[in-house]
């Protein structure tokens, strides 16, 4: 639409001349004869640029100026002042009242078209800059209102992260519970290691008094790790405890106790594969007649049992059966050992073999676990474990820890 | 957490099929975090090509963790529940020294050749 000039003369002739100028350019034009008029003219509908001569009986052209400049709606369009004199002190006040301009009579065509032209020009630049910095406010308004809910909801996240690690701490405790809960036993001393890769992990063991002439141990290894793992080797634990609870697997009503290779025939019937969770598990477990120092143990798929007797070397007891849940109806055997005094029986997951797998270097495997045994030889098995457990912390350093690592020492009196 | 993407860079998978007999070779590495992409692969065959017997080539195995191990033992389970069965091939002296030591080799048959394992699943 084209741009809308008010021009405020008192002299008819001028008001002519001024219109037919502007209209010819193509301007619109609404005339005012005086500054009432105009004013009221003006409010109504704000034009785009106003010509507003100086010298007019009644309200001058100063004082239409000062009153547009004072009003909100109407103080931002353009103000062009006309005046036959060409004193600089009138000129000075025109751009004090706010004009933005001043043309001399009598007016040349030129000269007025280039004035109108440049201020509608700057005037019109000067919306679009207004606008753009509006567009940048709101744009940056909305920014500010996104990031302050990406901030809410960043904390909901970390909360929820941190319940969460609470829950699985918790978890952590709980299974920590059920780990061994002395070290000795008649006839026995027991130490460990238990280090999951998580706050909870698929390893877990334990050391009890069957009765008086016994006590057996585990140490079992559900396979993968984590929470699902957890679960089972918790529920396993249960299954495999002196509490007297019905489905305690391990002594009888009669209070006769289960053989090992019984027990691994009773687990393996009740724990068999779940395809769909693909989850088993490997155990040794062993009973120890402390009166005759005789052991009886069995294995399901369990890495060989360390086997180490005082001034011998450490050897490794194979065993070869499968682990629990995987062969159906599988006959679980046994076999029975006279161990010595001092000698030592060495349980441990293959999480402790398989450490340091990064590039470059070997995995610990059962030699280096051997081997690290027999630099512990004169130790009390407390040291040998802390020597073990300053290994694998040394080993893991800052790699992320790939499977459960726990670890058994059990000392025949 | 579920597993969105069906592909695993560490584990890939050649079929090839023989008289309605599967020949599945990974390569790559098994273990609890390729192990779901292994269970979808049989679960695919079983469907699709309603083939339910295979052979498993293990030649370019480069890692098997125990979750690797209840996986062939998943899958014989749920071949023989088809009606069919699972046999493996080139294992290596690694693997083959687990399965002996857990006595896998006694459930699931290990064949010397591709040839014999065709010729007994026929």
């Amino acid at each position: 639409m084209n741009n809308c000039i008010v021009i405020v003369d008192d002299v008819p002739n001028n008001l002519r001349l001024l219109s037919n100028i502007l209209t010819d350019h193509g301007y619109r034009v609404r005339l005012a004869p005086n500054g009432n008029y105009a004013l009221n003219s003006i409010r109504k509908e704000p034009p785009d640029l106003i010509l507003l001569d100086i010298q007019m009986p009644g309200m001058d052209g100063f004082e239409v100026c000062k009153r547009l400049k004072a009003d909100e709606l109407t103080r931002d369009v353009p103000v062009i002042f006309l005046s036959a004199a060409d004193d600089v002190r009138i000129k000075v006040k025109a751009f004090s009242t706010g004009g933005l301009d001043y043309i001399t009579k009598p007016f040349q065509v030129a000269e007025v078209i280039a004035r109108v032209e440049t201020h509608l020009k700057l005037r019109q630049v000067q919306n679009e800059l207004e606008n753009e910095i509006e567009n940048r406010k709101r744009y940056e308004a909305m920014l500010e209102f996104e990031q302050q809910k990406l901030k809410a909801q960043n904390s909901q996240l970390e909360n929820v992260f941190k319940k969460m690690e609470n829950d699985l701490n918790i978890a952590g405790e709980i299974q920590r519970s059920l780990l061994p809960l002395k070290k000795i036993f008649q006839g026995v001393r027991a130490e460990w290691l238990f280090e999951p890769c998580t706050s909870i992990g698929g390893d877990i063991f334990n050391i009890f008094q069957l009765d008086d002439n016994n006590v057996g141990f585990y140490l079992l290894d559900v396979s993968g790790h984590g929470i699902h793992s957890a679960l089972l080797s918790v529920t396993l634990s249960k299954f495999l405890s002196t509490d007297g609870l019905a489905y305690n697997l391990l002594t009888q009503a009669s209070g006769k106790i289960t053989s090992p290779s019984e027990v691994m025939n009773l687990l393996n019937l009740k724990f068999q594969l779940d395809i769909d969770l693909n989850q088993y598990f490997t155990i040794i477990y062993g009973i120890i007649n402390t009166t005759d120092r005789k052991l009886t143990y069995s294995s399901a798929g369990h890495t060989p049992m360390v086997h180490w007797a005082s001034n011998e070397k450490p050897e490794n007891w194979e065993f070869c059966a499968p682990p629990i849940g995987l062969v159906d109806l599988y006959e679980y055997t046994e076999v029975s050992k006279n161990l010595s005094p001092g000698t030592k029986l060495v349980l441990y997951s293959d999480g402790i073999l398989e450490l340091t797998r990064i590039p470059g270097e070997d995995e610990l495997g059962l030699d280096g676990l051997i081997d690290i045994l027999v630099d512990s030889e004169g130790e009390t098995i407390g040291e040998t474990r802390t020597g073990i457990e300053q290994i694998v912390k040394n080993k893991l350093g800052e790699n992320e820890q790939k499977d459960d690592i726990s670890l058994l020492i059990l000392e025949i009196k | 957490m579920s597993v969105e993407n069906k592909k695993s860079d560490r584990l890939k998978f050649e079929i090839e099929e023989l008289e309605k007999i599967i020949i599945l070779k990974l390569v790559g590495d098994l273990d609890m975090y390729t192990l779901p992409f292994a269970k979808e692969k049989i679960k695919e065959i079983l469907a699709e090509s309603k083939v339910s017997k295979i052979i498993m080539d293990l030649g370019k195995m480069d890692y098997i963790d125990s979750s690797g191990l209840g996986f062939f033992i998943g899958t014989l389970k749920k071949l023989r529940d088809h009606g069919g069965d699972l046999k493996l091939l080139n294992l290596n002296s690694y693997i083959k020294g687990i399965f002996r030591l857990i006595q896998l080799d006694f459930v699931i048959e290990i064949c010397e050749s591709r040839e014999v394992a065709l010729e007994k699943l026929k």
